[in-house]
Order: structure tokens, then sequence, then C-alpha cells
């Protein structure tokens, strides 16, 4: 029913791996989210279903940068501006590892309500993650 | 032991590929474009026939309702005070939800802003209500 965001387990080991210096990729890619989209940890990039439709397919973000929301650099701030190239049915977005092709989902968003874009719309996003103590 | 964790947050913005003064297609937006709205959040975009740069307008922005934070006494009027807090999230986020369609089924007729901005967004139970009621009608 409400617009829903979660970290996800996949992003977790990943994010542990960066930190630890093992082989891991840091946040790098958006795709938009079809036909079903559920926000709770347990999602996977492979659980999701990613468009394919031109201009909301799998992409690099245009920026991914850190920036402060409590204390200086404690949150990753991705933002993509997504440009339709058909007419095509969203329901959430991704964010993804920086790979060709990539395998780990770092969050989830899913959208209220379906979202039904036309040829040429934008969909502009900003994703933040931010690391504090408590929740 | 430590409570650390990850807050996700989000914001999304959709805008219609037409010119607003010759309803030509503006053009797939260019990296100087892109590097404009992550400075103003105004994306504008070349529009071919008119020669301009030009804003597309505005059909509905997103963006993610703050749930209620967890319990921290089991005292009766904790327990009241989280039901109501709850019930305030339930209510806006289903204000939202029909806005977001309202909006997007209503894309090229005029309405009023609100709906496409989501601002003022309902703070009260009662708030929340009577704006789902409002909407409901229109609908």
């Amino acid at each position: 029913m409400a617009q829903t965001q979660s970290p996800t387990k996949e992003g977790y080991a990943e994010i542990a791996k960066l930190v630890a210096g093992e082989a891991a990729n840091e946040v790098g890619k958006v795709c938009c989210i079809k036909t079903a989209c559920v926000a709770d940890e347990t999602q996977t990039y492979a659980g999701v279903t990613k468009c394919t439709e031109s201009g909301v397919s799998m992409v690099a973000a245009d920026t991914v940068v850190t920036s402060q929301t409590t204390n200086p650099n404690d949150t990753v701030e991705v933002d993509h501006v997504f440009t339709a190239g058909e007419t095509v049915t969203v329901k959430g977005f991704g964010v993804f590892n920086n790979i060709a092709t990539p395998d780990v989902l770092f969050m989830i968003c899913c959208f209220a309500s379906d979202i039904p874009l036309e040829n040429t719309d934008t969909l502009t996003i900003e994703g933040k993650m931010q690391f504090k103590l408590g929740s | 032991m430590s409570q650390a964790g990850i807050i996700v947050k989000w914001g999304a913005e959709i805008r219609d590929g037409h010119c607003p003064d010759c309803n030509a297609f503006l053009d797939v937006p260019t990296a100087e474009d892109k590097a404009e709205w992550r400075e103003t959040k105004l994306l504008k975009r070349m529009c071919s026939q008119c020669g301009e740069r030009k804003l597309g307008k505005l059909v509905v922005r997103l963006g993610a309702v703050e749930p209620p934070g967890g319990i921290d006494c089991v005292r009766f009027s904790c327990l009241w005070k989280y039901l109501l807090k709850s019930l305030r999230y339930v209510l806006v986020s289903l204000y939202h939800k029909h806005r977001i369609a309202y909006a997007m089924s209503h894309r090229d007729k005029d309405i009023p802003i609100r709906y496409r901005t989501g601002e003022p967004s309902p703070d009260s139970i009662w708030e929340a209500v009577k704006a789902i009621l409002r909407l409901k009608v229109r609908r």
C-alpha cells in the first residue's frame, strides 16, 4: 500500500566485503522494476523483475556520491534520470553493484502506485542509504 | 551491543516529455542537462522545434512516508500513541497512493497542483481522512 523501501541482505554482505577488503563491487547501477515489487531485505538481484524496455533498463547511475544526512559522508546518494523510450509501466527501482552484469541488489524502492510512463517521459530518482546508530 | 543500521530514503519525479509551448517531443537529456538537474532539481531539455531548453510538465512527484518509530514502553498510553501513529501512517500512505494514481490518470488535465506535488501532505489522521474523501469525490 505505502511506498516502501529497503536495503537487502545481499547488499549487507557486499558492504561487509568492501569494508573487509574482500572482492566486491561498489554501488553503481540502477534499473526500474516491473511486474511485481516487494521492498524487503530478502529481495535479491535474481529475484526482482527488471525492466528491459528502452530507457528504463539496467544502466550506470548518473551520480553516486557520499553526502551528509546527520554526520559528514554518512550517506550514499544515488541519482539518475530515466527517459522512457517507449510506453512502459514501472513499479519501483533498484540500486545494483557496478559491474558489467550486476549480481547484487543493494536497495529496492517500490512506488505506492503503478507508474505508466509514456515515450520521452522522464523519471528522476534520488536514493539515499544512510549509515547510523539506531533505526 | 550497538544498534547500527542502514536507513533507505528516496524520492522520484515524473515529468512529461513534451514541450509545454509547441508540444513537440523534448530531446533526451544531455550530460549538461543532468548536471544542472543535480544542482537545481529542475530537468530542462532542449526542444528542437523552439530551439530552447524547456521544463517538461510535472506529472507527479513521489516520496516515501516516514513509518512510526518503535515502541519504547509498554504502558497503555505508549501503546495508544503507537496505535495512533500507525493509523496516521496508513492513512497518509493511502492518500499518497490515491493521489499518485489520480495524477497519473489525469496527466494531461488541469488538476490542483497539490495532487502532483504531494504538498502539503496531510499531517493528522483527520486531515488524511478528509484528503482521501476529497480525492474519492474527484475520481
